[in-house]
């Protein structure tokens, strides 16, 4: 006889899709804006936002039923979908492309704003790859400084140093070509 | 430029894009015809077996099943044949206090005396009577972002698994299996690679089997908390 297969029991089929419409209303922006600092703007932020949520999704059996958990999760596969992302592109976005797709898709009225996103684009672009990251995290997903040191497996500490830095960085560059 | 700059380029997605995502992820799975005919929802960790209809279906799985191997006395078939039910099964389950379950196990429960930082023991406890004589007890740690699963249960005659999930290690001196990945029910393929999917430390000890797993903690933490069991 074989027995039934053990299933994770951390919740329950029905409540974890309950709650996964009030948990996606709450993640889908964080997640949107990280892949918009960490990618770029326009479709492709939408396309990797959407195959982190369609993971998810398929999971949503095995993550613990707290809010805390489910998003460091749910951030977990976010940067993995970024990483398979920069995998697949193999070569770097010209400057000028990133540029141009920052704006795509937006109302004529929000033209600063675009342009200014874009411009930011190409500078967040030019930073070291866990520097972004930690940019993407921060400044686009909103995320605290423990709560990045706790995904990314670094000191709080040392998280507040590279973003410092990358800040630096940032506003030096911005300064240098207005 | 500033935080207050950066922080100022955050934008809501659109609605319509928010909208068709949720529709797209919260549609029903698909009906399927022959055998598989429904897609359980959630994945799968491992399957416990009794050897024998195993053993005896073992001819007609033949083509999939890739190694037997033995671990520390615990048995492990590692094939691509996915080995679930098409739905998630319905095995009785009662949920007590430790003291509570520890009178109605017929083992004792062993914890163990380290646990990361942070992690705290959930009060109640799990027992899922699978049969009379495989009442396993399961035990759960939380912490912040960090899931740890503790299963400890009459030994099984084995464990269904993925090709190449297996990693044999020590836990104080004595072999134990570390597998990497779950069946995953909607695909029905073993998954391993993706990080959040964990890994769990399973050996025997005594008369019975111990399982670790977490989808958040290291290779090593998992073996420093089994060698922390008295």
């Amino acid at each position: 006889m074989m027995t039934k297969p053990q299933i994770l029991p951390w919740c329950k089929p029905k409540s974890a899709e309950a709650d996964f419409e009030a948990l996606y209303r709450a993640e889908l922006p964080r997640i949107y804006n990280f892949f918009r600092y960490r990618i770029g703007d326009g479709p492709m932020a939408e396309d990797l936002t959407s195959k982190t949520f369609e993971k998810a999704w398929r999971r949503r059996g095995s993550y613990a039923c707290d809010l805390a958990a489910f998003s460091t999760w749910l951030f977990t596969i976010a940067r993995r979908v970024a990483i398979d992302h920069y995998r697949r592109q193999k070569t770097e976005t010209p400057f000028e492309q990133l540029a141009s797709s920052a704006g795509e898709e937006t109302p004529e009225s929000l033209a600063e704003q675009r342009a200014d996103f874009a411009r930011l684009s190409v500078l967040l672009a030019r930073l070291a790859d866990r520097e972004r990251e930690l940019v993407a995290l921060k400044y686009g997903a909103g995320l605290t400084n423990r709560a990045i040191a706790g995904l990314t497996g670094l000191s709080e500490s040392n998280v507040g140093v590279i973003l410092f830095r990358a800040l630096n960085q940032l506003r030096s560059q911005w300064e240098e070509q207005p | 430029m500033n935080e207050d700059y950066l922080i100022r380029h955050q934008k809501p997605p659109r609605q319509e894009f928010a909208a068709e995502l949720y529709r797209k992820i919260s549609r029903p799975a698909p009906e399927k015809t022959g055998l598989a005919t429904r897609v359980a929802p959630t994945a799968l960790a491992f399957c416990v077996v009794l050897a024998a209809s195993f053993l005896a279906s073992l001819a007609a799985r033949a083509a999939v099943i890739s190694l037997l191997r033995d671990i520390g006395g615990v048995a492990f078939f590692e094939t691509t044949d996915y080995p679930g039910a098409d739905r998630p099964a319905s095995v009785p389950e009662e949920i007590l206090t430790l003291v509570e379950a520890q009178a109605q196990l017929p083992f004792s429960v062993g914890l163990p005396l380290w646990v990361p930082e942070g992690m705290a023991r959930e009060e109640s406890v799990r027992i899922t009577r699978f049969s009379e004589s495989h009442t396993p007890v399961t035990i759960i740690w939380r912490g912040i972002g960090a899931y740890l699963e503790l299963t400890i249960g009459q030994a099984a005659e084995g464990h269904i698994v993925g090709l190449e999930s297996l990693e044999t290690v020590k836990i104080n001196g004595q072999d134990a299996a570390l597998v990497r990945g779950m069946w995953n029910a909607d695909t029905k393929e073993w998954d391993r690679d993706e990080p959040w999917i964990g890994m769990t430390l399973i050996w025997a000890r005594g008369e019975e089997t111990y399982s670790l797993f977490s989808p958040q903690l290291s290779r090593e933490e998992l073996i420093r908390i089994a060698e922390s069991i008295p």
